[in-house]
């Protein structure tokens, strides 16, 4: 994924069917921060992942 | 999220293993010092509780259970010995999981109440280990700093509510992976996830990332990881996947409640409970796995489990693909297809299906999989193949286990495995013995068929064919009543088990030493009596420590041993079982329990001159009357001898006391064998049948009128040189008005005297008639009835009638008491007893 996001530069992830996440695939987008098309539509991975994901950011 | 039947199922199998575990733990600590003591069972007991416990979603107690294993298994590895504080401490965690166990009965799992005692106790049991639970020394100011700013006021004032609650710290963490971790397979995020009682949790990267532009400085194999979290409880001991490991960093603050709400953040975030449970149940099943013991019995317990989950949980998969994983399992006697379906559930993947047709967004980087998870893989993704056949390949999965129809009740073939022993349900056997009852009740009709038979139809023939299949019926119907009967036989050791453990824990107690000695463990008795005996038996044995036994001081000053010693013994006596506990103490002093009857009020002083001592140990069964004047925590709380004989009564038994001042009491209980069948002698009184247990019977005489004395208002004959206080049946059951049928039989016989014996006196009961005595299967009264207690049961007769069975020992009671102040016979007059015939 990590070779899949630096190949292009405006990939997009759908994280819409996300239940969980493994670490290494966490570190990955929170390190590439990549457009996120779709928020996780369980809550509660919701919760968690979208500030990690876009709190890397900041 | 488990089946209440499940949890149900699991308690009793905990119950076991508790009880082994405390006989373990009693046999250890009675070795002798310098031996080594054989913990394997008690081993054992503990690592199978800590396993089903995990799976009850018990986590506090998981950890409590686990930190007594490892102490034990330090003993077994020889590393250390079992001391008295720490045989104490694994009593204690005993306890708690009893605690637990009873929750679990209900069908409930066992929540957050345990978990600061279970956190105690885990901390104490690990302090004895050697292994200091690391205190937390970072700073508060410190730490502070970085949870904090992570969470918003709001959020943090709903924390610092809910502490306040639940009156238990919130613990504030910050968990960083090692940085190797995904190489030991190790995901940070389920493991901060699966931590028990966590209740929030942010990830931040440890170092700030890479630049966005510059390809190749990002390394996706090192873990830049690090989690903040909050959970109730101390996450140490229970830290997901085992102990953290010594490169990964674990810090952790009890937080206060100042703590709590002292800056601001901006950060929101919802529950992850169900998550968090869901992993913790799979987690648990993996370590249920991990059990060499009882293999497939396991495996189909976990496999019922694991259907749960993927069905509660909304899982992708098909619940046949477990089944398939655990036969596959249990043919290969390795746990790894199950482990895989497991490993599959916790990842999100869904359990056998092409996982190409429903990639999860976590997939995509298979390049550092664990390598000793890969072959666990392969049985996943050959399953697919498995999607199109028929269901029925599965139906031997759980059959081949005999544990199984225990631990899953559900499944759909239950265990009937190759154990020898069948587990029934008790109500099975109960309806059994209902169905015998009620063939014996049917076949009884068959000799006044005959009667008619040759009375009403004039065919002598008839009669003697009737009389003749009457016979053989009779004879398979007793043969299968015999059955049915051993069937619910068990050994009084059932309920012996519990008392080593109860007696050591009350002797600490009380600072007085004990020493429990058991007879006869092995004598049989129905299944109910045995059951309906342990509580009085508590109650005799925590008396008898308390009330009986004295502090070591005052025995050695008495000339006794230091250390006192109850026996317990159960022995057959005819068709009887007669249990005996006896003591060494003190004995009873009958003074004391005159004076304290008397201040009580509950006799007079004249009444005391005119009793017997027999009659004043009697006393010790009033209601009310408990001989210790202090309140203690163990007995005298009211509830005394009374309930106990009580207790004893409903279980159809006989309580008497004998006891010698200054050395010692014994208590003994004298019960029925079984309660299924009573021989009972019919009389007759005022033109009604009434059954008199034959046990209580010692003869029958005919005693002419002038042979009759009356010493002080109260008739009495002399039997053999003895004094025989006499009663008039229909007198005492308030049918004095009832005019005595002739029958001209017996014109001048004199009176017909029954002579029965019940708590310890002989005397005589005057009715109008004897008939044959029966095999008759008496039930307890039931409704209104049962608030008299003159009668203690009904019998159906063979014609139909409904016979009242007498209670002698109330009736001997009754004699004593006023008329007025007697319970009032039920009106038979009124079609009583014929009338219930014909409904029954």
């Amino acid at each position: 994924m990590l070779q899949w996001l630096e190949e292009g530069g405006r990939r997009k992830i759908n994280l819409k069917e996300c239940e969980r996440v493994h670490g290494a695939v966490l570190q990955v987008l929170m390190a590439k921060r990549p457009t996120i098309s779709v928020e996780p539509s369980d809550e509660e991975v919701r919760a968690w992942l979208m500030p990690a994901i876009q709190g890397a950011a900041g | 999220m488990l089946d209440s039947d499940l949890l149900h199922s699991s308690s009793l199998e905990i119950q076991e293993l508790l009880e082994s575990a405390s006989n373990a733990l009693l046999a250890v600590e009675d070795t002798t010092a310098g031996e080594q003591p054989d913990v394997d069972e008690l081993f054992r007991a503990l690592h199978t509780m800590k396993g089903l416990l995990g799976w009850c979603e018990a986590p506090a107690l998981v950890q409590a259970t686990h930190a007594a294993e490892d102490l034990v298994d330090a003993c077994r590895a020889g590393e250390l010995v079992l001391t008295t504080p720490m045989i104490d401490l694994i009593f204690e965690t005993l306890d708690e999981v009893s605690r637990g166990a009873e929750v679990l009965l209900t069908g409930a799992a066992p929540g957050e109440e345990f978990t600061p005692r279970c956190a105690d106790l885990t901390k104490r049991l690990r302090a004895q280990l050697g292994e200091e639970v690391p205190e937390v020394a970072a700073a508060a100011a410190e730490v502070t700093v970085w949870w904090f700013e992570l969470l918003d006021e709001e959020r943090r004032e709903a924390f610092a509510d809910e502490q306040e609650e639940r009156g238990e710290p919130l613990w504030a963490g910050r968990y960083v992976p090692a940085a190797e971790c995904f190489f030991s397979g190790e995901d940070p995020v389920a493991t901060v996830r699966a931590v028990p009682g966590l209740c929030w949790f942010a990830v931040s990267p440890r170092s700030p990332w890479p630049d966005q532009e510059e390809v190749g400085a990002f390394d996706p194999y090192t873990c830049n990881l690090q989690f903040h979290f909050l959970t109730w409880g101390d996450p140490r001991d229970a830290w997901p996947g085992g102990p953290v490991s010594a490169e990964a960093t674990l810090e952790l603050h009890a937080l206060t409640r100042d703590e709590l709400l002292c800056t601001s953040g901006a950060w929101t975030e919802e529950t992850v409970d169900r998550d968090v449970h869901m992993r913790r149940l799979l987690e648990a099943q993996l370590v249920v796995l991990s059990h060499a013991e009882s293999w497939p019995g396991r495996v189909a317990s976990v496999a019922v489990t694991l259907k749960r989950i993927l069905h509660n949980a909304d899982l992708p998969g098909r619940p046949e693909a477990i089944d398939e994983a655990a036969t596959d399992a249990i043919e290969a006697g390795d746990g790894a297809p199950m482990v895989a379906v497991i490993r599959a559930m916790l990842n999100g993947r869904p359990v056998g299906l092409d996982e190409a047709s429903d990639v999860a967004p976590d997939e995509a980087p298979h390049a550092p999989p664990p390598t000793e998870e890969a072959p666990s893989v392969i049985p996943i993704t050959a399953a697919p193949s498995a999607a199109s056949e028929p269901p029925q390949k599965l139906a031997p999965v759980p059959s081949a286990s005999p544990r199984g129809s225990k631990a899953a009740p559900r499944s759909p073939s239950g265990g009937n495995g190759h154990s020898p022993v069948l587990k029934v349900e008790q109500a099975r056997i109960d309806q059994l013995m209902d169905i015998v009852g009620e063939l014996v009740v049917a076949k009884n009709s068959l000799p006044y068929l005959a009667e008619r038979a040759e009375g009403e139809f004039q065919s002598r023939k008839m009669a003697r064919e009737i009389k003749a299949q009457h016979a053989i019926i009779n004879r398979i119907a007793e043969d299968l009543q015999n059955a049915v009967m051993r069937v619910r036989m068990v050994p009084m050791s059932n309920a012996f088990g519990r008392f080593p453990r109860m007696v050591r824990d009350i002797a600490h107690r009380l600072g007085k030493q004990a020493r429990l000695v058991m007879q006869g463990e092995d004598t049989e008795a129905d299944k109910n009596i045995v059951e309906g005996i342990t509580d009085p038996l508590v109650h005799l044995i925590r008396n008898s420590l308390d009330h009986g036994l004295e502090t070591p001081e005052v025995r050695l000053a008495a000339g006794k041993p230091a250390e006192g010693r109850i026996l317990l013994k159960a022995t057959h006596i005819d068709d009887q079982v007669v249990l005996e506990i006896s003591d060494d103490g003190a004995g009873i002093d009958l003074e004391v329990v005159a004076r304290k009857a008397l201040a009580k009020e509950m006799i007079t002083e004249a009444e005391l001159q005119s009793m017997s001592e027999a009659q004043v140990m009697r006393l010790l069964f009033a209601p009310g009357f408990s001989t210790n004047s202090e309140v203690s925590e163990l007995s005298g709380r009211g509830v005394g001898m009374d309930v106990v004989n009580t207790m004893v009564m409903r279980a159809s038994g006989e309580l008497e006391v004998d006891s010698v001042k200054g050395e010692g009491t014994t208590i003994r209980i004298t019960l029925p064998l079984s309660m299924a069948v009573t021989q009972v002698l019919l009389i007759e009184t005022a033109n009604e049948t009434f059954g008199v247990p034959l046990s209580v019977v010692r003869e029958t005489v005919r005693v002419p009128p002038d042979e009759i004395h009356v010493i002080k208002h109260q008739e009495a004959m002399i039997l053999r040189d003895r004094l025989l206080p006499l009663y008039r049946l229909r007198k005492v059951l308030g049918m004095e008005e009832c005019a005595v049928e002739d029958d001209g039989a017996h014109p001048n016989a004199g009176e017909a005297v029954l002579v029965v014996e019940a708590g310890g006196q002989t005397f005589g009961l005057i009715v109008d008639r004897f008939h044959a005595g029966l095999d008759l299967i008496v039930k307890p009264m039931q409704g209104v009835m049962s608030s008299y207690p003159l009668y203690s049961g009904t019998a159906l007769l063979g014609d139909g009638r409904v016979l009242l069975v007498l209670n002698i020992k109330e009736l001997l009671h009754a004699c004593h008491v006023p008329q007025d102040r007697r319970h009032p016979a039920p009106s038979r007059r009124a079609g009583g007893g014929r009338g219930l015939a014909s409904v029954a």
